[in-house]
């Protein structure tokens, strides 16, 4: 892309912006309040609207994406007495990815993290013999400082290599020589980077609120469950641990969950939705999906257009700062296309309020309201999209 | 005809825009709690290239903020907000090129995402030129997901690997994928954003001990970054998958398609002063 490719594109989106404060009116005044306001991510009380101009040509997709992701790995706790001899892991293709890592446990009423273990001091047994994960030539290996110096933050602690591709795939034992406390903990981190079977997890909606049921469908791509080594779990942003109901079909997993917790977590926290399972052949992998599982704090009982305003009551049950969006789109013979979104932010007592936003572009008779989403600020929720 | 008329117009009103502009260039650091990216981020033979850029050489801003933190957080984002709005309103920019590196980039694109957040924000979008965005972790990072897989917070232990910073744990792919479809603009299917997000993509990382273009940026570190490139797919910086890197916003360019040599840039290479990136950038102001 040229500067001068950048300079057009920039002509376009001059002058397009524009923002001013507005108040809203409120109904009433009810100040109930579950969360202290300093806990919150945005106490900003001052009122703001921006208005953005959306390229027509730029498809925008409406409604709410589910999320998904896709896993070739899986972990697995060790006791350092188990490492000592020896623990077997399965992959599917060659090369993988093997990582070991110190866990914290307590001892004597006192926490502590087990010692690295590096690859110096492993020892992998494949269908070629034992190697020294070191010494062996094993094609790539990281001490856990070089890791930690490479990325700060990240690494720290873990030791990783690469099984070299003569060995293959297949069945390993991995042991350490190094004398570790038998009641070490260790967790074992195996990605098969170059295997074909992937558990996948995902969800027909990025975000829950309290009260709703937590919908979650897992598939393997080119393998199948083993129907009596599933686990699934939904762990909140402070550590606390909900089972999730699973169902075998025939085309995957369905999980479930009533979202009956009490849902508070810290601003933007995702929840995670964790899969433990294995294939018909052996086969383990684990994957992790993160959710957006919120107290609903605040809803859109009406809204409607009269008098070049946008008119919108909010039900607010927790004091906050409250955003709502509007997107607009144009009618264009017998296409609609998108025209531009419209911010509007301010600070809401408990109860129930009428906010009147003016519509500047509604002197264009072709507009028309796609979509209004009502976001809290505050503890970061996308409340409701209309 | 018409469309040639006014695009005509459009830019001789920029050229005289441009031309007329209090240019500012601010340097936005990545993941970490910086108190002198100037010396230890990015270095100072790089900040010094990309001055010579500028019509009045003291128009730069080195941003020092907690990007350890989550991006909304006042330490973040509120920190980001704070200098840039400073910057624009002592200086009286209103021409201003921003340039990241990494998690940077989506501190950025929160401000840009979010315009009632904050005040300022509406300020700083309004006077922002572009956004230059080198290797932007817009889609999170597969190595984040590695390391807090298993990595559970207990009460009794706090976290069973060790803590990982928020930035990290935002950086999660599954992270930024709710975060890109619901907070953030500029990825596919959502709305762009206000101003032009330009990406800077590195595509591989080299540490062959005989060649002196893997020793720019320190050659240690890209060998480390060689090893974690086997969480990553083929195209990647060593940190950062290339879909991820141009996840948002537009391409500006892959790194081999402008630098010296046709030289790829690893992730510790794309915020230094290596294979005329910074002539680049400096000659882009």
């Amino acid at each position: 892309m040229t500067l001068s490719m950048k300079t057009l594109l920039l002509t376009s989106a001059v002058a397009t912006l524009s923002f001013h404060a507005i108040a809203g009116k409120e109904l009433n005044d009810n100040s109930a309040s579950a969360k202290p306001v300093d806990q919150l991510a945005n106490k900003n009380r001052q009122a703001l609207s921006f208005s953005q101009n959306l390229d027509p040509d730029l498809p925008v997709t409406l409604g709410q994406s589910g999320l998904e992701v896709s896993s070739k790995s899986y972990y697995q706790e060790f006791s350092g007495a188990e490492l000592k001899r020896g623990v077997q892991f399965k992959t599917a293709g060659e090369a993988a990815v093997i990582r070991l890592t110190p866990m914290k446990s307590q001892r004597l009423g006192k926490t502590q993290i087990a010692p690295v273990i590096e690859p110096n001091d492993l020892i992998l047994t494949g269908n070629s013999g034992d190697f020294n994960v070191n010494k062996s030539g094993m094609s790539i290996k990281a001490r856990s400082d070089q890791l930690s110096d490479t990325h700060p933050g990240i690494f720290e602690n873990t030791a990783a290599f690469v099984i070299d591709k003569t060995l293959g795939q297949g069945q390993f034992n991995l042991k350490t020589e190094r004398n570790v406390a038998d009641d070490d903990r260790y967790l074992l981190h195996v990605f098969d980077k170059h295997s074909s079977i992937a558990m996948q997890l995902a969800t027909e909606r990025p975000a829950f609120a309290s009260g709703e049921s937590l919908q979650v469908s897992a598939k393997l791509t080119a393998a199948r469950f083993k129907s009596d080594n599933l686990t699934a779990t939904l762990i909140a942003p402070d550590g606390r641990r909900f089972d999730m109901a699973s169902k075998l079909s025939k085309t995957g997993v369905q999980l479930e969950l009533p979202l009956n917790m009490d849902t508070e977590r810290k601003a933007g926290e995702l929840w995670k939705v964790v899969l433990h399972g294995e294939t018909d052949t052996g086969i383990l992998r684990t994957a992790e999906l993160a959710v957006d599982i919120h107290q609903k704090t605040a809803a859109i009982t009406d809204y409607r257009m009269s008098k070049g305003q946008l008119s919108i009551t909010l039900q607010v049950e927790q004091p906050g700062r409250y955003e709502l969006r509007s997107w607009w789109f144009q009618q264009q013979g017998k296409r609609s296309e998108p025209y531009a979104l419209d911010y509007f932010a301010n600070w809401f007592e408990a109860g129930q309020h009428r906010i009147s936003i003016p519509v500047t572009q509604l002197n264009k008779s072709s507009l028309q309201l796609k979509q209004l989403q009502l976001l809290d600020q505050s503890r970061l929720a996308v409340l409701e999209t209309l | 005809m018409r469309n040639i008329l006014s695009l005509t117009v459009l830019l001789c009103a920029l050229s005289w825009n441009i031309a007329h502009a209090n240019t500012g260039v601010a340097l936005v650091h990545g993941t970490g709690n910086a108190t002198d990216a100037y010396n230890d981020y990015w270095k100072s033979g790089f900040v010094e290239s990309v001055r010579q850029g500028l019509p009045n050489s003291s128009n730069l801003l080195v941003v020092n903020c907690n990007f350890d933190k989550y991006m909304w957080d006042d330490a973040a984002a509120g920190c980001l907000a704070g200098q840039l709005y400073n910057f624009i309103t002592s200086k009286n920019i209103d021409d201003l090129v921003v340039i990241t590196h990494s998690n940077g980039g989506n501190v950025m694109r929160w401000i840009m995402s979010n315009p009632t957040w904050d005040n300022r924000y509406p300020t700083i979008i309004n006077n922002i030129r572009w956004v230059n965005a080198l290797a932007p972790s817009s889609k999170g990072t597969p190595l984040a997901d590695a390391v807090m897989q298993g990595n559970v917070f207990e009460q009794s232990l706090g976290w069973l690997l060790g803590f990982k910073s928020d930035a990290v744990r935002q950086q999660q792919e599954s992270w930024m994928a709710y975060y890109n479809g619901s907070w953030l603009q500029g990825t596919s299917g959502r709305p762009a954003l206000a101003k032009g997000f330009w990406n800077v993509v590195g595509t591989d990382v080299e540490s062959a001990i005989w060649d002196s273009d893997s020793y720019c940026g320190g050659y240690f570190e890209n060998v480390g970054l060689e090893t974690t490139q086997n969480w990553l797919d083929s195209c990647s910086d060593g940190f950062l998958n290339c879909s991820s890197q141009n996840g948002a916003g537009s391409l500006w360019f892959n790194d081999k398609d402008r630098t010296r040599g046709d030289e790829p840039l690893s992730h510790n290479q794309s915020r230094r002063k290596c294979f005329n990136l910074d002539v680049i950038l400096r000659n882009d102001i």
